[in-house]
Formats: structure tokens, sequence, C-alpha cells
């Protein structure tokens, strides 16, 4: 990842927003925001059901295309450069192909990249981060929904990208075991120097990251605020 | 609630919905059409079957016998439409007197009471003059080389000689009829008929032969020949069959005693009782394949939404409904479909009805069928929607009804080897028919009962089903213990991407390996039908063109030799290529047979010489032999075993010379003859031209065969003008035959069924191919949008779809078209019975097959394109996807 220049932004949104036409009836799912993520920056989003976290990280990882507004990614490239590759996303939704194994879902970022050598062995390590090793063989449907979300964490950390999005990556979790996988994901962040941009419920969760995000009814806030849920 | 989940069910799955209704619509209306063709070609048999007979009853009476009381009788026991009488005669010899006298051994005098000749018009041939005095027959009249105007002498039995005046000649086509011999018991060897034989009106007759049957009573017969009322008859052969023989009985118990009868009309629906079982098993397993098909592609539709129903079902079931509401709602779904299938498969039948036959499906009977097949499409929407509904509800969790890539477990028939099992007892009931000679089709003349050995059947269907499982069982296994292979096989196209794609194709192998199969099933279905209709139409055109001899024949006499117009023939437009023959009569002891002398280097260019025709199935080697032995002459079998002939024994044949008397010239038997080109059925002779115009001295050719590579009818037109002013002259095309050769099978004009059949096995190759492609591919649109929001790019995700295409068109066509060809070959071996003579080989319509092969892969690229362009979809819906 040293390859681009690390003083340029990964990404930098000015005035950003987007709604949905819905039925004549405009829903802002976010209102004008500007932002700026950098290497190795550590955010945790927070907000209520429907305060419009996940459509801001749909828009940040290029999936989506803002309504209105800014959003360059100075240090990748375009849109069409971003993944896979440089920003690697976890889906709140299950994102697991229902076809492949464990394994094989997680190597598909890098046959998707080219990567000819060790896939498997590469994916193999990112699973054991999370201590998964022994789900390889298996199907997505015979996983629980706790297991999927760290399997799609593995996958997408396997490329070793410049920015991981993670949307609700505790969301079917306990808290301790939500507790340890925050940990695994930021000291791989720290060694691999990544940047992280993780959406959550869960304020200890969000605690554990040094920048908070807050959205509220689509507005998002960048400084970092105590919030009572 | 019900219309709007009808509304939902439109908006969410209509394609699959359409798909389903257009699968039970083409089944549907298969079957019917099915129905009604055999309805049509029931009653075509039994109406070409009755106009072929010359006499209908042929009621003879005993000397003696009170001919009023007779006729009562006759119009008691059945509805006849006109009845005259004919009395026969016999008469030691015919001679006839000019420089020289020639003179023939003894035959019949004819007498045909008033209006015969209009009442019965079958069977005569006019060659030449008119029916008002004596008309000779053809053979008598070139015995006498005598002609209209002539006066010959009748040795009368016991009389003294007389003279008739003779105004006409005539081929009498029907002889074996008319001159029978009535009430002997079925199974005695026919009687051949006479050589000689003379035609009179009654009164002519009766002045010349009343003095004779009052001294030798027992040269003379009378009968009296009826019509038919055929109105009453039944449509249906059998019935028609069984009709006509119960009134013969009839008049038999009435009369018994005073007449017998020769109940000819019985005898033909007879025979035509055969053939139209025949006609209904082709009917039967040429469609059969194609309405299973029908239903497993509705099946396989239905399925294809299975994981998406069974979703729902789940989705409904956490949210508390009722099993009955989710089992009202899938009944709802299925009658949906299946009258919507049902109603526009009834519209197809009946324009497919009008548009292949002319006329009306709604008739009382074809009502019948389309009520009925409407029903069974009824049936299979609820078999293919609502049981599985049903199975899932009952047998499921809720949690195990989310799960989308299915147990793994190998079904039933896969442990139990059913399709080696299926494809074991195909060939061995393929060798056991084989073992019987192919007798499929029992119906033993005079026995009511028919009887059709439906279990040779077993071969091609057990065929047709076990190649298709068999394909399922090597898809699978190819797709999961072949992934090596495949991936290596895909690299190119799919570069590091071929580890996946492999293995998601390996998880999915069933439904890959069910598409695979259904397609082959399709190709089989296609193949077989196509290479069966060729093969048949090809055997058609051989018993037309062995009963004309050529495209077109130019028939004369050795007077009048059609021979000597060869020049301006062969340079007719449209005509490919001719050849003079000749058609002389010889004695063979005291019996005369035809003769026919050939070319037999060149007579192949003008007219088709199949192996079936010599006893020795060569037909190359017997007319090379021909060829090297210019006394080699060829017999039938009958006279092989009258003679007791050998190889290379010298025959001595009796032919006319130019003096008009029979010589004996030498042959040597050279091979045993069947059949041939324009030869009666009976013994003939096929000889060297050259060799009998050098040693008889007469080098006329009587006949001339036209190839045509133009319309055959202008080309008949154009032969008739330059031959019209030769007297006795006809000219004959295949068109002509293909009427004469009357109820027998290959007479039926498959054309209808088949078209329609071909066009179906099409459809089916694209639905199986394309429909089966796109549904399975509109369930994967998930994982399209997971691939794509993971940042594959449009080139990458074409792999998935692009192999998996090819997998099943290339799969389906390769092992479909290897299983069809082979089940071709069944049945036509088991159908050997429909030929006559039976087809050296099978004929593949290689420009079908293409047309069908393209069809698929065209209907195969659409699918695939149309799953691609999924990839393009922007990033909003896909999101959707992923909600
Ligand atoms: N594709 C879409 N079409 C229409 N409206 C949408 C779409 N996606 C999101 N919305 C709306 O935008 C708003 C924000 O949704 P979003 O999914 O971003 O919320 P969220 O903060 O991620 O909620 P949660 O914590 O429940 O995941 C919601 O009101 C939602 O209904
Ligand atoms: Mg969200």
């Amino acid at each position: 990842m040293n390859t681009t220049q690390e003083s340029q932004a990964l990404v930098v949104g000015k005035n950003v927003s987007r709604s949905f036409e819905q039925g004549g009836t405009g829903v802002q799912a976010v209102a004008p925001a500007s932002f700026e993520i950098a290497f190795g920056d550590r955010i945790a989003i927070a907000g209520r059901s429907g305060s419009g976290k996940s459509t801001l990280l749909h828009l940040i990882s290029g999936i989506d295309i803002p309504s209105a507004g800014d959003l360059s990614w100075p240090a990748l490239g375009t849109r069409e450069d971003l993944r896979p590759g440089r920003i690697a996303v976890m889906f709140q939704s299950p994102s697991l192909l229902p076809t492949l194994s464990v394994l094989e879902n997680v190597a598909l970022p890098l046959a998707l990249l080219g990567v000819a050598v060790d896939r498997d062995g590469k994916a193999l390590e990112a699973l054991g981060l999370f201590g998964l090793e022994d789900l390889a063989g298996k199907l997505p449907e015979e996983l629980s929904g706790g297991q999927a979300q760290r399997v799609a964490l593995a996958r997408a950390i396997v490329g070793q990208p410049d920015l991981v999005i993670a949307d609700e990556p505790t969301g079917q979790v306990d808290r301790a075991t939500g507790t340890a996988v925050m940990e695994t994901l930021i000291s791989w962040a720290e060694a691999s120097g990544a940047a992280l941009l993780i959406a959550t419920h869960d304020q200890a969760i969000a605690d554990r990251l040094p920048h908070g995000w807050q959205m509220d009814h689509g507005r998002l806030s960048t400084a970092r605020q105590e919030m009572a849920l | 609630m019900n219309t709007a989940w009808i509304g939902g069910l439109l908006k969410t799955r209509g394609g699959r919905i359409g798909g389903a209704i257009a699968g039970i619509a083409l089944t549907v209306a298969l079957l019917a059409s099915l129905g009604v063709f055999m309805r049509d070609s029931g009653a075509s048999m039994t109406q070409r079957a009755i106009t072929s007979v010359p006499v209908d009853w042929q009621v003879e009476l005993v000397p003696g016998a009170d001919t009023a009381k007779v006729t009562a009788a006759i119009k008691d026991a059945a509805p006849v439409s006109t009845m005259v009488t004919a009395a026969y005669a016999d008469v030691a010899g015919f001679e006839f007197k000019t420089d020289s006298i020639q003179a023939t051994g003894a035959g019949k005098a004819l007498g045909l009471g008033d209006g015969y000749r209009q009442s019965f018009t079958r069977g005569f041939r006019l060659l030449t003059g008119s029916y008002d005095g004596a008309v000779l027959l053809q053979q008598t009249a070139a015995n006498l080389h005598a002609g209209p105007g002539d006066s010959i002498t009748l040795h009368r039995v016991g009389q003294p000689d007389a003279q008739v005046k003779v105004t006409g000649v005539v081929d009498l086509t029907s002889a074996d009829t008319l001159f029978q011999a009535v009430g002997v018991p079925a199974g005695a060897k026919p009687q051949a008929p006479p050589d000689n034989a003379v035609i009179l009106p009654l009164a002519e007759w009766q002045s010349l032969f009343g003095t004779q049957a009052q001294s030798r009573p027992d040269s003379i017969r009378t009968q009296l020949h009826a019509v038919l009322d055929h109105s009453a008859l039944s449509n249906d052969p059998n019935a028609a069959y069984v009709d006509v023989t119960g009134m013969g009985h009839n008049l038999e118990a009435r009369v018994a005693g005073s007449a017998l009868l020769a109940n000819n009309l019985g005898a033909t629906l007879d025979a035509a009782r055969g053939d139209a079982l025949y006609a209904r098993v082709l009917f039967l397993f040429l469609g059969a394949p194609g309405i299973a098909l029908g239903i497993l592609l509705t099946l396989a539709v239905t399925a294809s939404g299975a994981d998406r129903r069974r979703r729902e079902q789940a989705l409904l079931r956490l949210r508390g409904a009722p099993m009955t509401t989710i089992l009202r709602f899938a009944a709802l779904e299925a009658l949906l479909t299946g009258l919507g299938g049902a109603a526009l498969g009834v519209v197809l039948a009946e324009l497919l009805s009008r548009l292949s036959l002319g006329n009306t499906a709604f008739t009382s009977q074809g009502a019948l069928w389309l009520a009925g097949s409407a029903l069974a499409g009824i049936l299979l929407a609820l078999a293919a929607i609502e049981v599985p509904s049903w199975q899932t509800a009952r047998t499921l969790s809720i949690v195990q009804s989310r799960q989308t890539v299915g147990s793994r477990a190998a079904p039933l028939w896969q442990t139990l080897y059913l399709d080696v099992f299926l494809l074991v007892l195909s060939g061995l009931v393929f060798w056991r028919t084989a073992a019987t000679g192919y007798q499929v089709v029992l119906a033993p003349e005079g026995v009511a009962a028919t009887s059709v050995d439906y279990t040779a059947f077993l071969a091609p269907i057990c065929l047709w089903i076990g190649a298709g499982l068999l394909t399922m069982r090597l898809s699978e296994l190819l797709l999961d213990k072949g992934r090596g292979f495949i991936a290596a096989m895909i690299a190119p196209l799919a570069g590091s991407l071929s580890g996946p794609v492999t293995a998601s194709l390996a998880r999915q192998r069933r439904r890959v390996a069910g598409g695979v199969a259904l397609t082959a099933l399709a190709f089989a279905f296609a193949d077989s039908t196509a290479i069966f209709n060729t093969t048949y139409q090809g055997q058609a055109r051989v018993d037309a063109e062995l009963t004309n001899g050529a495209d077109v024949t130019v028939t004369g006499s050795t007077g009048a030799p059609a021979g000597n117009q060869l020049p301006q023939l062969a340079a007719l437009p449209g005509v490919a290529n001719a050849q003079a023959i000749q058609h002389r009569f010889a004695y063979v002891g005291t019996d005369l047979q035809d003769l026919y002398g050939i070319d037999p280097n060149t007579i192949g260019k003008a007219t088709e010489m199949a192996n079936a025709y010599f006893q020795n199935g060569d037909a190359a080697a017997t007319l090379a032999k021909l060829a090297e032995m210019p006394s080699a002459a060829l017999v039938s079998d009958e006279t092989v075993n009258d003679y007791q002939l050998k190889l290379g024994d010298t025959i001595n044949l009796r032919l006319q010379g130019p003096d008009h008397q029979y010589h004996a010239i030498p042959f040597t038997f050279a091979g045993i003859v069947g059949e041939f080109p324009t030869a009666p059925r009976d013994s003939f002779i096929v000889a060297n031209a050259d060799y009998v115009a050098k040693m008889t001295a007469v080098d006329s050719r009587e006949v001339v065969l036209l190839r045509t590579n133009g319309d055959m009818a202008t080309v008949k037109a154009a032969a008739q003008r330059l031959v019209k002013d030769l007297p006795g002259i006809q000219v004959t095309s295949l068109a002509d035959a293909t009427h004469i050769i009357g109820s027998s099978l290959t007479a039926v004009d498959l054309g209808g069924l088949t078209r329609l059949e071909l066009g179906f096995a099409v459809l089916m190759v694209a639905g199986a191919g394309g429909l089966v492609l796109a549904l399975g591919l509109a369930d994967r649109r998930r994982s399209f949008a997971i691939l794509a929001a993971l940042g594959a790019k449009a080139r990458q995700l074409a792999p998935f779809v692009w192999v998996e295409g090819t997998l099943v068109f290339a799969g389906g066509a390769v092992l479909g078209l290897a299983t069809g060809t082979l089940i071709a070959t069944i049945l036509v071996k088991v159908l050997q019975g429909v030929f006559d003579p039976p087809p050296e080989t099978i004929s593949v319509p290689w420009a079908y097959l293409g047309t069908a092969i393209a069809v698929g892969l065209v209907a195969m690229t659409i699918a695939v394109l149309n799953a691609l362009r999924e990839v393009q979809i922007d990033p909003l819906q896909r999101l959707k996807e992923l909600q």
C-alpha cells in the first residue's frame, strides 16, 4: 500500500448526499455531508436504525453513487479502481456466495484480483485470524449468522485492502465475541496499516476506535460524541 | 387477499408462471393434436381401403339357384347401393388368323351386365378402343397380336367355334379379384387369374354361351357383384371390418346352399386394420416422448422456482400463516397456471389442426380429445405446483426450508442404478423382438381380434429414459469428480476464476445435470423423430417408385413402344435421366410371366435399385452379374422352387418373335428377384435387354423410365403431349402410384404429423436449452449481485454463465443426438412391418438437425446474454438484491 503517497487522503467527501425517490415521496438517507478518511484511520459510525449508516458506507465504497456533492478517492483512483483490491466491504446482510465453500468465499477476492499463487493459503490465514479454520470446508448455509459475518470479515481483509468497510460486523454475536472480533480487526489493521470504517449500534464497540462519527436522521457529524442509547 | 396474492404473484414470478403456462400449453396442444391426427388418419385409411376395392361383394350362384331369392337376401343382409350380374365361361382357346395363325391356351370369357362399367370403375384401364364389344386382356391382345377391328375366334367348350369382333384392349389390374374362385376356404393357395380373357357385354355373352351353359354347366359361373353403401360404415377400420364381416356372415346364413360369398371389402378392411394399428402405434411412439418432454419442461420450470417458493413459504409460516392458507395460495397459483396453459393449448391445437389438416379439431371425437388434453394440462399444473408445496410444507421445518443449495444425498434412482437397469432392459427387449422377427402388430387374417406387442416399444422408451438418467449421472460425475478437468478446460476463458466457477458449478451439479439431461432428451426427440420420418418418407418413395417404376413412367406396348421416343423424352426439361426397358411376356413352362429386359449398367440412373429387391441383398453384385453374362436371367423364388433351379442352370423361355409365334430361347439362371420397378407382385423375369432383342429379333423397348430433377407433374404433362398420338401409351408419375398403393401404411401421409412434431421438437430444444438456463440463471441473481458488489467486472462474471450454458447445450446436443440416432435405429427396426421393402439404412436429415442445433445454440446464447445483462444493472438494483 505504499505504492501511493500516504500524504493523500483515501476518501474525500464534500456535501455528499443521497436521497431515494419512492412513489413521489423522497427520502433523504444521507443529508449533505463532508468528511475525509486518511490512511490508518479507525472510524466508528454510530446511529439509530434507519439513520443512514449503511447508505453512507455504500457511497464511500463506491457501490452507490451520491445524488449530489463530490466524492473522490485521491489516493486510490477512480470509482472503477476501488473494488476488488483497494476497498473491501463487509455487508450488513448475508453476502456469502451460497454455492462456494467458506474457504472459496474467502479466497474469491484474490481470484477476482487475479492472484495466481497460494490463494487458499492466504484465505486460510485470514480465516485463522478469526479462529475459523475449522469451517473452511463448510457451505454458507451450514453456518450460524455470527459465523457467516466473521467469514465475510475474513473475506474483506484477505486482499490486504487500504480501507476495510464493515457494516455491523458484530450484529449477530454476543458482546464478548464481538469484542474479540473487534480486537482482531484492530490489530490486523495496525499491522497492515489499513484504515477501518465500521458501522455499529453498539457504543462499547464504537468506543474501541479512536474516531467516532455519528449519524442522526441522515445527518453526519464527524466530531466524537457520547451518545445515549 | 386472493386477488392481491395473484397480483403479487404475477409481478414477482411472471416469467416463471409464463414459462409454466407455455410448457403446459405445448403439452396440451401436442396431446390434442395427436388425438386429432389419429382420428383423421384412421378415417382416411378406412376411406382409402374402401375405395381401393374393385368389387365389394362377389356372390356366386350355385347352379340352379333362384337368382331373385339370392338378390333379395343380399339386399336384406346389407345396405346395397348397386348390384350387377357378371357371368364367366371357360374358353378352350383363342385364335386369330392373319397371314399366320396365333393361338392361345385356355382362357375365360367374362360377361358384364348393363351399367357394370359405371358402377365398378376400379381395376379397368382401357388401353385402346372402347367397351362396346369384345375387349381383350392386354396379354391376350399381345399373344394374338390382335387389336380393335380384328375378328377373333373363341374355341367354346363342347360347342362349335364362335367369332367376336374386338373393340378394345384393357389392362385388368383387378384380375386377381374378378377371376378368383369364390368359396374356397381361407388360406387355400390363391388361384392365378387366367392369362387370356375377353370381356363381353352380358347380352352378347349370353348369346354366345347360353347353349354352353346348358351342355356344360360346370364350365359356367354366374355371380352378382355388389357395391355396399359406404356411408353406413364406421370410420374406424376395425369397426368397419367387424360390420362388413358380420353382414357377410348374415348373408351366408340366408343363402346357404344356393350362393357363396367373396367378401372382398371385408378382406381389404382386414388388411387395413393391421396398417391402422401400425399407424396408431407410430403416432403414439413418435408423439409420446414429445408429451413426456412437455411435462418434464413444465416440471423443470416450476422446480426452478422451488427455492424461492420454499423461502416464501418459510416467511409466511414465520409470520404465522396456517398451512391451509399456504396450500390455498399454491392451489390458486396451480389453477391459474393450469387454466391458462390448457386454454392456450386448446387454441394452439385448433390452430394447428386448421393449418395442417385444413379442418377444425372440434368434431365430436376431437372435442373429447381436446377436453381430455385440457384436463391433463390442469392436472399437470397441480402436480407441478401444488404437490411440491404440499411436500415442502409437510416435510421441512422452517429452518430447513431456508436452505438453497439443497441436499446432497444421491436420489433413489442413482443408488438403485435405475438408468443402467433401464438400458439393459431396453437391450433385452430389443433382442427379444429381433428374435421374433419384429412381429409387432398382429392382425391375423379373418380374425376379428387384433393385437399389438406394445412391450416391443419398451426398447425405445427404456432407452430414452435410461439415456436421460445416464446423461444426468454422467454430467453430475463430470461436474463433481471432473472439476480439475473442467477448470483446466475453461482456464483460457476464466483465468484465475476457473476455480470458483468450477466449484460453483459442482455445487449446483444436480440442477446443471438436469438441464443437460433435459436438453439431451429434447435433442433425442428431435433427432429420432426426424430420422424416422426421413427414413419413412424415403421408403414411401421407394415403395411408390417400385410401383410406378420411376418418377415418371411412359408405358407402351410392343406394337407402340415408348422406347422409340427415348431421345425426345430424355430431352424434356426437368428430366435428369431416361432409360428404356423391355416389357414382354414369356412362357416359363405353361406359365405366362412378365419379362423385363434392362441395361444393368444404366438402369440405376433412372430408378432406385434397392438391395432389398434381390434375394442376395446386393443390388450392385446382381446387376454386375447380369452385365457380365448376356444370357443371365433373374427369376422369382416361386419359379426356382417349381423348377428346382440351381445357379447356372439353363432355362428355356418362350418369347414372341417377329412372326408373333412363341420361340424357345435359352437363358441362364443367375439369381432371385423379389421385387422390381413396375413389376407385378407375382412371378416375373429380369434379363438383359440386348440379349432379348437379339434372340427374339424384336428390338422394341416398351417402357421408358424417367428420373426428374424438376417438377414431376410438369414432366408428366410434357411426356403426355409427346406421346399422345401413340395408341395405348400411358404416362404415370409417383403421385399416381401413392394413390394406387391404397391402404398400405407407407401411403399414410405422416407429413402433417411429423411437421407438427418436428416443430414441437425444435421448440422443446429451445425451451430445454434456453428456458431452463434462463430460469436457473435468474435464481442466481443474488450471487451475481454479491460478485458485482465485491468488485467483479462484467468479463469476470461472463464465465460463470457461459460455462454453464455451453455445458448444458454441448453436453445435451452430443448425448441427445447420439441417443436419438440409436432410438431411431431401434424404431426403424421394430417398425419394420411398416416398411415394404424394409429400409437398408436410416436416413439422416442433416438440414433439420442443423436447424435444431442452431436453434438450441441461439436459445442458449440469448439466455446467457440475457443473464449477463444483469451485470449492467445499476448498483442500486444490486444493493436491493442484497437486502
Ligand atoms: N434502496 C433504497 N431505496 C429506498 N430507500 C432506501 C434504500 N436504501 C435505504 N433507504 C432508506 O434510507 C434510510 C437509511 O437507510 P440505511 O440502510 O442507510 O440505515 P441504517 O442506518 O444502515 O439502518 P440499520 O442500523 O437498521 O442498518 C432508511 O430510511 C431507508 O428506508
Ligand atoms: Mg444498516
